[in-house]
């Protein structure tokens, strides 16, 4: 189930929430375990079967490993069983494709076998990391065991942040998991953000996406370029848009998550930027690979290294293709020339100059990002620095999407909330957001009504 | 309890929010739902029907998503705000149709097809090898091609003539091209309707004297016929454009006020008159010229002279009771629905054969190549 979507707006979350506050508040995590699952399993119920072997299978070994909390060996050995299931399953479902076709490049007589062809489960790539850190904190005292199963349950298969993230580790949910108290004022911080994310996602992203298809073989460097900056907003308000719309849901429901994006776009290098985007996950692997593997401890060539390590590893959980391995040791490369020395160099830099080398050098990234061919991208790097001049029809369209377009650049900065802090305690700040907040929502079903244009890019990861 | 105080705009919030939620949720689930769509011209989703092998199989959940997309309370609604948001942000109409001044909504221009357009021509030849008797053809330029000057702004450009232009110029011997353009840019507005992408009766007899015309006849004059008004006409360009605030047009029947038979093959039913009235009454008033679209119509004039052959859109049937009063039959086939032998029905023997598409259909109609079978 999407959160654009009829079914979820008008018979889940209604029901789930009037269900949800007339249950008795010990009987609540109960409850949220069940719709979870009604949640996950509406479009493809077989991976149920798989969530719940997920759930089962970590709840045990955290147990184990609490068990053995005082045999370093044995306590070693459950995580390393964890760690190799966890990551099996991911490696199953997500890149037994990917490795066989790779096989096939290097043994030709492998070639006769078909390819499996195995479907990707929705969510895996977000809950076997939740399952994780789940285990790895335990294993490590950062976490407290979860002895019953039920909220353990509840905690993995938490419908707000299931299907795109943010990955939520257990240890900052822990307490809220055994104890969450739900607030009038909570609730409606939960509509503001999770009408604003669905906005994004709505309004700009799917618009976004639309201009992106209109301009992409459109023949102009002008076009390409505006194009591809058309390909970073959809991006960016679809992810951040659903990181929002789960933000808001849990908030309803009165949990707490950190933060999933802060205004990307604004970073003044590429460092900064992945402090600033996508923070769930950089957050986990610095926490347990990037540290783990000696992170700046053990000197430059070691840390140079271990960049190069997390960022292939980043590049391909975003999918299981070339362009992405190549997306991730691209950011590696970036990020290390920028810690030997562009950061001290962009640090006396003017301002603007570190904007545009991070947007430049981010627009690369992201036609890296999308085409999933290289002759393709090869042909649209040649349209964007060799391009003609506007077609009479790029030209319409380009004109047509200008004020959205606008739209995309003020809602991409801190603008907005800054605004929004200073007139939040007033009546015309109360009273405006609440009117905002219905007539985005509003807006957001009359073109849900009319778009049956609505591909979640992140729905697939 | 949180230990802040309660804000009445939160409290306000969340009543709001789970109102209008709720109030969503009760209209799924108490409003009568309606099979067809007029404004779609199709039938919506039906009820999804559940069984466990559906349920596991995800196939229930596909055709409950569908049907929920079908039926939901105030789509009509919701739609139209979408289509006004869209025009509020700079977009000057929906991804189909185009607003123009004085409230004209038409659809975008044609896009060049090179393989419908080789295709065509190739069917064309062998049509013409068929018959015997010259075949003239003629495309209709479309109402936003006439209507041009009406755009502002930030508009596709329409290349009507252009494109009909290069599409005479390489028509296979023995066809002979008439060009609709000057009658049809005469007192453009009245030609088209504002919220149909067919022509007007007046488009249509100016159609009808240039044909006349080509043919050495002479057409009957304006004020030969006898004109009947019906208001409230919401056609085509309306219901997929969504701009529901858009005025309706008036749709003229001009009669000339003679004695034919139309008989029409589908159900072989006959009728005295070219007009069927009781259609005024549908939401698609245009079917009152001829009873819509059929595959192969024939009217009668014993007052006419000759035999006409009209392979033509649903543009002719608007078209064709000009024509029934210059000859005694006239006899339309429509390629999309007509799946008989052409060269059975051309023994029938005819003077004149007219080829009359819109230049859209033309482009984008697969049925055309049905020309040559």
């Amino acid at each position: 189930m999407v959160f654009s979507s009829n079914i979820f707006l008008f018979f889940y979350l209604p029901t789930v929430l009037a269900l949800y506050y007339l249950t008795p508040r010990r009987y609540r995590n109960t409850l949220l375990f069940l719709v979870n699952l009604v949640f996950y399993g509406w479009g493809e119920p077989v991976f149920l079967l798989l969530m719940l072997f997920s759930i089962l299978s970590n709840y045990a070994y955290g147990l184990l490993i609490q068990r053995y909390r005082r045999q370093v060996r044995a306590k070693r050995m459950v995580l390393v069983a964890s760690v190799v299931v966890n990551l099996g399953l991911l490696g199953f479902f997500k890149y037994a494709d990917f490795i066989a076709g790779m096989m096939q490049a290097v043994f030709p007589f492998l070639r006769t076998v078909p390819l499996p062809a195995i479907p990707l489960p929705i969510g895996i790539s977000f809950y076997v990391f939740q399952t994780m850190s789940y285990t790895i904190d335990v294993y490590r005292g950062d976490a407290p065991v979860q002895r019953r199963l039920i909220p353990f349950g509840t905690y993995v298969s938490l419908f707000p942040q299931l299907i795109a993230g943010p990955i939520v580790r257990y240890r900052d949910v822990a307490e809220q998991m055994e104890d969450r108290r739900e607030s009038v004022s909570q609730f409606a911080d939960g509509i503001r953000r999770f009408t604003v994310g669905l906005g994004k996602k709505i309004l700009i992203a799917n618009q976004m996406g639309l201009l992106w298809d209109l301009l992409r073989e459109e023949g102009s460097g002008l076009g390409a370029w505006i194009g591809l900056t058309a390909f970073a907003f959809q991006i960016y308000f679809d992810f951040s848009g659903y990181s929002d719309m789960a933000i808001g849901l849990g908030k309803m429901l009165g949990f707490t998550f950190l933060e999933n994006f802060n205004y990307p776009y604004i970073s003044r290098s590429i460092t900064e930027f992945w402090r600033r985007w996508h923070i769930s996950l950089s957050t986990w692997f610095r926490e347990y690979v990037y540290i783990p593997l000696g992170g700046n401890r053990r000197g430059l060539p070691r840390q140079l290294w271990n960049i190069l390590v997390v960022w292939a590893l980043t590049g391909l959980w975003h999918g299981a293709s070339w362009n992405f391995l190549l997306w991730g040791l691209y950011f590696a490369l970036l990020l290390m020339i920028e810690k030997l020395f562009l950061l001290r160099w962009l640090d006396r830099a003017p301002l603007w100059l570190g904007h545009l080398y991070t947007l430049f050098f981010l627009l690369m990234g992201w036609a890296l990002f999308f085409f999933t061919s290289l002759p393709e991208l090869w042909a649209f790097l040649g349209r964007l620095f060799g391009g003609g001049a506007v077609s009479p029809e790029g030209r319409v369209d380009i004109l047509g999407y200008l004020p959205l377009l606008l739209v995309a650049v003020v809602a991409s900065t801190p603008f907005g909330s800054r605004v929004y802090g200073r007139i939040r305690d007033t009546v015309w700040g109360r009273y405006g957001a609440v009117g905002l907040g219905m007539a985005a929502l509003v807006l957001c079903v009359a073109a849900l009504a009319s778009q049956s244009y609505n591909p979640f890019i992140y729905f697939r990861f | 309890m949180d230990q802040k105080k309660i804000r009445f705009s939160d409290t306000l919030f969340c009543c709001l929010f789970c109102g209008f939620l709720a109030l969503m949720l009760l209209g799924y689930l108490m409003l009568p739902k309606t099979l067809f769509s007029q404004r779609e011209k199709r039938y919506l989703e039906a009820a999804p029907s559940f069984t466990c092998e559906r349920l596991v199989s995800g196939a229930f959940a596909k055709d409950a998503e569908d049907y929920a997309a079908d039926h939901m309370p105030g789509r009509d609604f919701f739609v139209g705000l979408n289509a006004y948001l869209g025009l509020a942000l700079g977009q000057q109409g929906t991804k189909e149709i185009y607003r123009f001044s004085e409230n004209y909504l038409v659809e975008r221009p044609v896009k060049w097809d090179q393989e419908a357009v080789e295709r065509n021509k190739k069917a064309l030849g062998v049509f013409v090898q068929k018959a015997d008797t010259p075949v003239d053809f003629a495309l209709i330029p479309s109402a936003g091609y006439i209507l041009r000057d009406l755009s502002r702004g930030n508009y596709m450009e329409y290349r009507d003539d252009q494109y009909i232009r290069q599409i005479y110029e390489n028509l296979p011997p023995g066809v002979r091209s008439l060009d609709l353009i000057p009658a049809l840019t005469d007192g453009g507005r009245e030609n088209f309707y504002h919220t149909d992408h067919h022509w007007t009766s007046q488009g249509a007899y100016r159609a009808y004297a240039a044909y006349l015309a080509h043919k050495g006849r002479t057409p009957l004059a304006p004020d030969a016929f006898t004109v009947r008004t019906s208001q409230g006409f919401y056609g085509s360009t309306y219901s997929r454009s969504a701009l529901w605030l858009t005025p309706p047009d008036r749709l003229s029947i001009w009669d000339p006020g003679i004695q034919t038979t139309v008989w029409i093959a589908d159900d072989g039913s006959t009728s005295q008159s070219m007009f069927y009235e009781e259609r005024l009454q549908e939401a698609d008033q245009y079917t009152v010229f001829l009873d819509g679209n059929h595959s192969l119509v024939r009217i009668t004039n014993p007052q006419g002279t000759g035999k006409l052959l009209l392979i033509r859109d649903s543009y002719g049937n608007c078209f064709a009771p000009f024509l029934a009063e210059s000859y005694q039959e006239v006899v339309l086939v429509d390629l999309r629905y007509y799946k008989a032998d052409l060269g059975q029905l051309l023994e029938e023997g005819f003077d004149h054969i007219l080829v009359l598409y819109s230049l859209s259909n033309y482009m984008t109609d697969g049925n055309v190549p049905l020309l040559g079978r």
